[in-house]
């Protein structure tokens, strides 16, 4: 049994905080005797502090699970960044050779981030069977549930995995849980005892805008006008790469602010540089996909706008949450156009294989020439795993039917006359609330940007220019002049 | 890909096959691209854009032609005379790469991975900074800079800002510009190439163009000085021009087996025995294949008397009632190419 105090003093020593923040403690004491622990924390509340210090107290392995590559590849530097080395994540990025290197020298790691494809792979499994799991930690744990915003069926062998491991001590993660879905993660980890530690999903210090436009080009007036007007640094969601890259395109020309795109498309070398940039104020508004800022921990990011409709209210609540990590009034604004549903739809339902295409890969013998094709891929997922065509079929229907009510709640939020506030925390099934004095547009319709202390009256940051490389390479190296 | 790019790939005196220049630009081997890509004297540029689109291309070509800088017949894209001049304007106008060639026996895309990485690492330790976001890199690049950090740990600091200032010297003050902001470091982000691209109205073409020729010419004051701080990163990114297959296949006919022998042996089709031949004839030089095997002399004799003029405007034609294939005609351009 691990001391309370033990916690405190690498708390103290690693991180060089005094005090824990809500949940942590309660997680980790609950670990500490032996309990499995469905963990239920907002987005930037540390969820990754928990296993990780829980590793480091326990000096056992641990290992991620964890459902994207950038997402794994952020922790990992972030962990990097807070002096860890023994960390890595096994993905398919890696080189072959890379790859096996890394799984006959698992005891040099303390800290393995795997993806749940990776655990399927035999080769792979045999070797972390070999150690010692001290902690095994389902994180994005709502991904194992078909009631749940990213179900992913690679999560389903997530139970049976664990058995295999030797059924070590589990960690259930994920910001964004209705009842049903907390019920539905315990019993397909196959841990209907583990116990639940919540943290009240409402952000407070968040200020609940919604606007409705008339047209696109209302709209993008009204993006422009506010990502001027708003206190700096930003965040603006988009439903697809394109519009982002051009949003970004026309902030920078329209505004003073600097603005760039981030997105999937991004290689490596430019999402280091922007997200560089962004932790540095150089640039201060980000026109994202909803991948982004998965890993990035910027505290003080005062307004998230979304300028498409999300496709649920896990995706929507979960998105701004990137906002006031710091506690410091900031704003969410959901600017909607009527018939914004459909491209939310199409998107919703835009993953889940039609009739003809569940039929087509049925057919096929091989899957290799499909492999590309995400849809391809979950339909020989459920063939592999010995389902009937009728069978996987109604699966598909009933994800489908899943969706759509997903979306139905969504535009509900967006339609309530009633406390927006009150209707996310009632979705989540948490009936207990305060209301903040500035709650939301339905309960303080006439609430002002400049009322919430987030108008912007900074100077516009002057344009300076390049400067030369002799600059450059006194900046980089330390140059004395 | 751009139509200003476009313009500097054509020929003032020749049509060229857009395809063969796309192939080319993408990183295809085929022999045919490979020929033509050095008849044309771009084999410099092989693989330059691997993620160039037929549609990048198309646009390109349409913009030149609407321009009147370009007129396309057959698929083979001939310069207008307003093309010639606005080409030879550009000459000095536009950025014109001096080194991009060394592109083919050095993995310059590792090499710039690598300099990244060595940069940021050198920029926070001479901050003494040990807390900072690594740049993402492929396990081999990570090694390589631990390997290269240990061994130059002691005076780093100031031998790889030396280096780079000297390489700055060298090159155009734009290009130094660009170069030295698309660095990362110590509170330092860098930018993107397409975010100073922006800033400085250098086309997004054009700052590729900048950031891989000066690579290229680092690469190759690096190769150059056995000394250069930058030296230990190298030696396992040099590689052959000639793929490892073609390679094997010219070692077996060195070593004196007949093409059914290698062909049986190495279980490859006897056209592709000829092709690996061709590819080996076009990267290297004269003296590396036994081209009086290949091509006896009695049938150069032959080849010299029949096949006259401009080599491109040889037609297999006039020799094909010899008792000859159509590679042994490849093959005497390429020799003949060579001793231009
Ligand atoms: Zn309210």
């Amino acid at each position: 049994m691990i001391a309370e105090t033990t916690f405190y003093q690498q708390l103290k020593q690693r991180y060089g905080f005094e005090s824990f923040r809500p949940g942590q403690l309660e997680t980790l004491t609950a670990l500490a005797t032996g309990q499995d622990v469905l963990s239920i924390m907002p987005t930037g509340a540390g969820k990754s502090l928990i296993y990780e210090l829980y590793g480091q107290v326990t000096q056992q392995l641990v290992v991620i699970v964890s459902p994207l590559i950038a997402l794994m590849q952020d922790q990992v530097a972030s962990m990097n960044y807070h002096g860890e080395k023994r960390v890595t994540a096994l993905t398919s990025m890696m080189s072959y050779s890379e790859k096996a290197w890394t799984l006959t020298h698992l005891n040099k790691y303390r800290y393995l981030f795997v993806s749940p494809e990776m655990l399927t792979q035999e080769r792979v499994m045999a070797q972390l069977q070999q150690q010692k799991v001290g902690l095994f930690v389902v994180d994005e744990a709502h991904c194992i549930s078909t009631w749940g915003p990213d179900f992913r069926p690679e999560y389903l062998l997530l139970g049976q995995t664990r058995e295999q491991l030797g059924a070590p001590l589990t960690l259930m993660l994920t910001a964004t849980a209705t009842p049903r879905v907390k019920k539905d993660i315990k019993r397909r980890m196959r841990l209907p005892a583990a116990s639940v530690v919540t943290q009240p999903i409402d952000r407070p210090n968040i200020y609940l805008q919604v606007e409705t436009v008339a047209g696109t080009a209302e709209k993008q007036q009204r993006l422009i006008a506010l990502v001027s007007q708003l206190v700096k640094p930003g965040v603006v969601y988009f439903s697809s790469k394109k519009l982002a890259n051009e949003m970004a395109a026309l902030i920078n020309d329209q505004t003073a602010c600097r603005a760039a795109a981030y997105h999937a498309d991004l290689e490596d070398e430019s999402r280091f540089k922007i997200q560089q940039q962004f932790m540095a104020n150089q640039i201060q508004v980000v026109c994202a996909t909803s991948a982004f800022g998965m890993g990035i921990d910027k505290n003080d990011v005062r307004f998230v706008i979304h300028y498409h409709l999300p496709v649920d209210i896990e995706s929507y609540w979960q998105e701004v949450g990137r906002a006031g990590r710091d506690g410091a009034q900031s704003i969410a604004i959901l600017l909607y156009q009527p018939g914004d549903e459909q491209i939310a739809d199409f998107l919703s339902q835009g993953s889940i294989p039609t009739d003809e295409e569940v039929h087509f890969y049925f057919q096929q013998k091989q899957l290799s020439e499909y492999d590309k094709d995400p849809k391809a891929n979950l339909v020989w997922f459920y063939k592999r795993h010995a389902m009937s065509e009728a069978q996987v079929l109604e699966l598909f229907k009933k994800r489908a039917a899943q969706r759509t009510g997903a979306l139905q709640q969504m535009l509900r939020y967006v339609r309530t006359e009633n406390c927006k506030r009150r209707f996310i925390t009632g979705y989540f099934g948490q009936a207990h609330m305060t209301q903040p004095e500035q709650c939301c547009t339905s309960d303080t319709p006439g609430t002002t940007i400049a009322e919430l202390g987030l108008e912007s009256t900074a100077q516009p940051p002057e344009n300076v220019g390049l400067s030369g490389w002799q600059t450059v390479m006194d900046q980089l190296f330390l140059r004395k002049k | 890909m751009n139509e200003t790019q476009l313009i500097q790939l054509l020929s003032p005196t020749s049509p060229r096959r857009i395809r063969v220049i796309e192939n080319l630009l993408v990183g295809k081997r085929s022999v045919s691209t490979l020929y033509w890509g050095m008849r044309y004297g771009l084999l410099d540029w092989l693989g330059y854009q691997k993620h160039l689109t037929r549609q990048e291309m198309e646009t390109a070509v349409n913009d030149a032609a609407a321009k009147g800088l370009v007129t396309v017949t057959d698929l083979q894209a001939s310069l207008t005379p307003s093309g010639i001049t606005l080409r030879q304007a550009n000459l000095s106008r536009q950025y014109q790469p001096k080194a991009l060639g060394i592109r083919l026996t050095v993995d310059i895309p590792h090499f710039w991975q690598r300099l990244l990485l060595a940069v940021q690492v050198v920029s926070e330790y001479s901050y003494h900074n040990r807390q900072y976001y690594p740049l993402r890199a492929d396990y081999r690049d990570k090694q390589a800079i631990k390997r290269w950090f240990s061994a130059n740990k002691s005076d780093v600091t100031t031998r790889l800002p030396d280096a780079l200032i000297t390489f700055f010297k060298t090159q155009p003050e734009p290009a130094a510009d660009l170069f030295s902001h698309l660095l990362t470091g110590h509170n330092t982000p860098g930018y993107t190439l397409s975010q100073l691209a922006a800033q400085t109205e250098l086309s997004a073409t054009t700052g590729q163009l900048m950031q891989t020729d000066a690579l290229c010419q680092l690469a190759e004051q690096v190769l150059e000085d056995d000394q250069h701080v930058l030296r230990l990163l190298m030696h396992d990114l040099q590689q052959s021009p000639v793929s490892d297959s073609a390679m094997a296949t010219l070692t077996a006919f060195q070593r004196g087996q007949s093409f059914d022998q290698i062909s049986h042996q190495r279980k490859l089709k006897p056209s592709t025995v000829r092709e690996h031949l061709l590819e080996a004839a076009i990267f290297l030089p004269v003296s590396a294949l036994p081209y009086d095997r290949l091509l006896p002399a009695d049938l150069q004799r032959t080849f010299q008397t029949r096949l006259t003029g401009a080599i491109d405007d040889w037609q297999y034609d006039t020799v094909s009632d010899l008792d000859i294939e159509f590679w042994q005609f490849r093959l005497y351009a390429i020799l003949r190419s060579k001793q231009v």
